[in-house]
């Protein structure tokens, strides 16, 4: 029913919020602004670490899929696994390109930019968005796991598609100024210890809800088989018992 | 907006939303734990 | 019966019900002259925008084609339990896979070349460097066609199949809009050594898409 044993998971969403913790107080304060970007440059110590858990989950999504397809490890653990990573993948997504329109803004004096790796995490939201439209539609667990894990790997191919296909248009029509949305170079010290804690922090908080998120996913399917099983049960019921013509039920839609 | 409204802005949200999506899920288990018991 | 047969086999099929219903020609084309229309509605027609962008205009176009001819495909396989009848033929999944996706193919193609000439037409565009141009549009139609097939038969039998297929179709196919595009300008523009390296770009995706639709359109079919 969890992936985690309900003792480490609590214990692991301590850890996350602590670490979260220190990482507001080294980002907001501890770590100095930036020579060039001021302090902007504090919105990195969080768009950054969303951004790979934004990829770390989709790459989550696609492999728990792959291993649910693949028939000698299928099970139902690696279905629950890709669909909760992908809702997560969607949170991590969204605030990914949040935080660099706020970025960018007053950096770059835009709230966007057509750079590869900007569309590209655009895309990637579509992606999830669509996997988990797709996730929503009612069917048999078996029939539903089959098509989005298809979706989710074909998803997976086409990302890199994506990713080399616009970084080519937009060197191609490389314009004066160039964006460097990462900045990595120019990172040293306590600012390189805070980015770095803040991807600790957030593969902490990542793996904390996945665990959660993977319980609640456990616990819905398990009451959708029940409910089923009970109008099931019901009709047979009803059927079954002799003389009583048609009897009229309300039997629950599942 | 100074540069110091950007950063706050993009703190609190990401506060935000991670604490919300997280009070969401603790909101939905409980509700799928109450069914979960009634069986 | 080999592979190409059964794929001319599932190709005729699917090219003869539409020789009968004409729905390409008649529902699917109009879509796509009317979409090249408004743009020019929405956009100035007087100032060489047009021209500038009717590349980018005419596979907007017809991605947004494809949604219906894809659609339109896999309705033709609800009436008369005919995925049952697919299923149940004995024809490998890929063959049926094959044969859908070169009959969307063919369509595609006749809508592209009646929509091309509506965009010399009507936005004053001059097509130039004919052969990246052509190979340019076949790869792309190929690609399109194929992940077009494979996310139909993923949707079909589901109530809300007409929202789903964009919604997942569209960004998957992006990398077609964008090489297609700078296809088309590099050869209108009078540079067609700068198209080639989209066509490769876009017989890539050709090329995996066909592979992934093989692959996954037998497991797709049977939860259908």
């Amino acid at each position: 029913m969890t992936l985690l044993k309900p003792a480490v998971g609590r214990a692991l969403g301590w850890a996350a919020l602590a670490a979260l913790v220190v990482l507001a107080l080294f980002g907001l304060w501890g770590a100095p602004p930036d020579d060039v970007q001021g302090d902007a440059q504090r919105l990195m110590y969080l768009h950054v670490p969303a951004a790979w858990i934004a990829y770390l989950a989709f790459g989550v999504t696609a492999f728990s899929s792959a291993l649910w397809l693949w028939p000698r490890t299928r099970a139902a653990v690696w279905d629950r696994i890709a669909g909760s990573s992908a809702e997560l993948g969607v949170l991590f997504t969204a605030l990914t390109l949040m935080l660099g329109s706020l970025w960018g803004r007053p950096v770059w004096g835009v709230w966007w930019a057509w750079d590869a790796r900007l569309v590209t995490t655009a895309v990637l939201l579509f992606l999830y968005l669509g996997y988990l439209a797709l996730r929503k539609v009612p069917a048999a667990p078996e029939a539903r796991a089959k098509r989005c894990a298809i979706a989710a790997l074909i998803a997976f191919v086409d990302v890199p598609l994506v990713h080399f296909s616009v970084s080519w248009w937009r060197t191609l029509h490389q314009e004066a100024t160039v964006f460097d949305p990462e900045l990595k170079a120019n990172i040293h010290g306590v600012m390189a210890f805070t980015l770095w804690w803040g991807v600790l922090a957030f593969t902490l908080v990542y793996v904390y809800l996945l665990d959660r998120r993977y319980r609640l996913e456990s616990l819905e399917e398990d009451l959708e088989q029940r409910e089923l099983e009970q109008a099931i049960a019901e009709r047979v019921a009803g059927a079954g018992t002799p003389g009583r013509g048609s009897r009229k039920e309300e039997v629950p839609v599942g | 907006m100074s540069d110091v409204g950007y950063v706050v802005a993009g703190w609190s949200i990401t506060a935000g939303v991670l604490a919300g999506y997280w009070l969401w899920l603790r909101r939905r288990t409980r509700h799928a734990e109450r069914f979960d018991r009634d069986a | 019966m080999n592979l190409a047969q059964e794929v001319g086999l599932v190709a005729g099929k699917d090219l003869r019900i539409e020789r009968r219903a004409r729905v390409t020609l008649q529902q699917i084309l109009p879509f796509g002259a009317i979409v090249l229309l408004l743009f020019a509605f929405a956009l100035d027609p007087d100032r060489g925008v047009l021209r500038r962008v009717a590349p980018g205009l005419f596979w907007v176009a017809v991605l947004l084609a494809v949604l219906l001819a894809v659609s339109r495909a896999f309705t033709i396989e609800t009436e008369h339990a005919a995925r049952d009848g697919l299923r149940l033929s004995g024809l490998d999944p890929a063959a049926i896979f094959l044969g859908k996706a070169a009959a969307i193919a063919v369509q595609l193609v006749v809508l592209e070349a009646l929509l091309a000439a509506g965009v010399v037409l009507l936005f004053d565009v001059s097509l130039s460097s004919i052969g990246p141009l052509v190979l340019a549009t076949l790869a792309a139609t190929v690609g399109l066609a194929a992940t077009g097939t494979l996310y139909g038969v993923l949707a079909v039998g589901l109530r809300m199949r007409e929202t789903l297929v964009p919604v997942l179709l569209l960004p998957v196919v992006s990398p077609v809009l964008l090489g297609a595009t700078r296809a088309w300008e590099a050869a209108i523009d009078g540079a067609p050594s700068d198209a080639w390296p989209w066509v490769g770009v876009l017989s890539v995706f050709a090329v995996l898409a066909v592979g992934a639709g093989m692959l996954a359109f037998g497991p797709l079919l049977e939860e259908a």
